[in-house]
């Protein structure tokens, strides 16, 4: 029978052993999107190209939108500095909406100094891909009779719709054109230490097991659950959201 | 003395018996068990920090690999912009471009998520009425596949004509969707002068604010696309609104 002390010494090695060759054995991270972190590193510093003389922020904000009331479409204007949220078209604003909170998430390691590229604010960016499309019902008879009008029954031509239960999500992500996605959320993100350290276990154990989820830079407001639902059919493709610069 | 590597005097065949110290047998073994007891106790205390430091090692290797959102505030304007004067000719002469896009008199403005109506005159509220939009619905035509989405569009649109006692045209769609072949184009079957109810407010796109059969479901997304209206609120709207007025759909 072996000893307590050499299967204690045995196991705890052995644990090391895994913790160090998960470490060791784990691929070399993706390339990163364009808005994601990097390691600080000591490098030789290119020379800085100056800059496009630049207008004030409330004349590059008036200017790009004075652009997009060319076109009929609709238009979100993101404004974190007021934590609004206001749909537009024309320049009228047609509904606000009201955000509890505004923030910018960036997927780094969880150790480290690291330093992100500024997001060039204020901006325009397109919706790329539309949040998941959960209240769609598709409607279709097998076979078509012909017309006959004695066997209508109803008071009129117009057929009597039942209204759908299903609601729109509470919580989603909408794909951008700048590689980033805008996150409705009805709860104000967690990115305290624990939470993060949580995240990033879980992050690992599905990197380990060659699950590998893109972490795009977002943009997350959140909002009341009603509100989520009510902009989820907003963001359509190409829709345009206008983006002001936080507070300076 | 016991020792950790199992080392105890006392428990060793032929060592030496302190005077006055019980002879080994039933008495010595009895005092040997509970420093067996002991050592073992140790041993499982020092595997279990030996477990826990070894599971603590392994989460921070996979926290260190996974990796996780952190927060930023976001961003203020950028140094340039920040440094740059205001130019007050260019901040007028934007501003006046987006004021001239937006609308002159009164307009609509649709809300296709609660299902409300509100009509504004120089910026204000003037009636806000239940409305019913487009169900989202997708209606699939069974012979060639041809299909319909039931949605109320979005975006800025304009009231082209008005007509009291309008007749609809039904389109394919409307007989599809009972099970019916459509009779040919200008069948009597295809006029119905009930349906839009007294008035109706033509947009682009064969979208039509009108009147309903069905004023229990006002508030609700039960259209093929257009927008119904309750009688009272009907007419309001309909004697206010010119031709030429701004709806604007959401």
């Amino acid at each position: 029978m072996p000893r307590p002390s050499l299967s204690c010494a045995l196991l705890a090695g052995s644990f090391l052993l895994v913790g160090g060759g998960m470490l060791a054995a784990a691929p070399a991270r993706p390339a990163r999107a364009g808005g994601e972190t990097r390691p600080v590193k000591p490098t030789k510093k290119a020379p800085e190209k100056p800059e496009a003389p630049a207008a004030d922020a409330a004349t590059t904000l008036a200017e790009l939108e004075a652009g997009l009331v060319t076109s009929p479409a609709l238009y979100l204007f993101l404004d974190p500095a007021r934590s609004v949220l206001e749909v537009k078209s024309r320049g009228v604003v047609l509904d606000t909406i009201p955000l509890r909170h505004v923030t910018m998430l960036r997927h780094t390691p969880l150790f480290g100094t690291y330093e992100a590229p500024r997001l060039p604010l204020p901006a325009l960016w397109q919706v790329a891909e539309s949040p998941e499309d959960f209240s769609r019902e598709t409607i279709a008879p097998e076979a078509l009779r012909p017309f006959n009008p004695n066997e209508v029954e109803k008071v009129a031509g117009v057929k009597v719709t039942e209204p759908t239960e299903k609601l729109p999500p509470s919580s989603y992500r909408v794909k951008l054109d700048n590689g980033w996605e805008l996150a409705v959320l009805d709860e104000v993100p967690r990115t305290h230490f624990f939470a993060r350290f949580v995240q990033a276990v879980k992050n690992g154990w599905a990197h380990l097991h060659g699950e590998s989820h893109a972490h795009p830079p977002l943009v997350a407001i959140t909002v009341t659950p009603d509100d989520a639902r009510r902009l989820h059919h907003l963001f359509r493709l190409k829709t345009t959201l206008l983006v002001a610069a936080g507070a300076s | 003395m016991a020792t950790f590597d199992g080392g105890d005097s006392t428990a060793l065949p032929g060592a030496a018996v302190t005077p006055g110290a019980a002879p080994l047998g039933a008495a010595g073994e009895a005092a040997v068990e509970p420093r067996a007891r002991r050592r073992w106790l140790r041993g499982l205390l020092i595997a279990l920090a030996a477990l826990v430091l070894a599971t603590a090692g392994a989460l921070v290797a996979l926290a260190t690999v996974g990796g996780a959102y952190r927060a930023e505030e976001v961003p203020g304007p950028r140094a340039a912009v920040l440094a740059a004067a205001p130019d007050a000719k260019r901040l007028d002469r934007a501003e006046s471009r987006i004021k001239a896009a937006g609308p002159h008199a009164g307009y609509i403005v649709v809300d296709t998520y609660r299902n409300r109506l509100r009509f504004y005159r120089d910026g204000k509220l003037q009636r806000e009425a239940k409305c019913s939009t487009g169900s989202g619905i997708v209606l699939r035509d069974p012979r060639d596949g041809r299909q319909w989405v039931f949605d109320t569009p979005q975006g800025e649109f304009e009231v082209q004509r008005k007509v009291k006692h309008p007749i609809w045209a039904k389109p394919d769609w409307a007989f599809i969707e009972d099970g019916y072949l459509p009779p040919p184009s200008g069948s009597p079957a295809r006029f119905d002068d009930f349906s839009l109810g007294d008035y109706a407010m033509y947009m682009a796109d064969g979208y039509i604010i009108h009147g309903t059969v069905f004023p229990n479901l006002l508030g609700q997304r039960v259209t093929h696309g257009c927008i119904r209206l309750g009688d009272e609120d009907l007419v309001w709207v309909f004697k206010n609104t010119p031709v030429g007025t701004k709806v604007y759909l959401y």
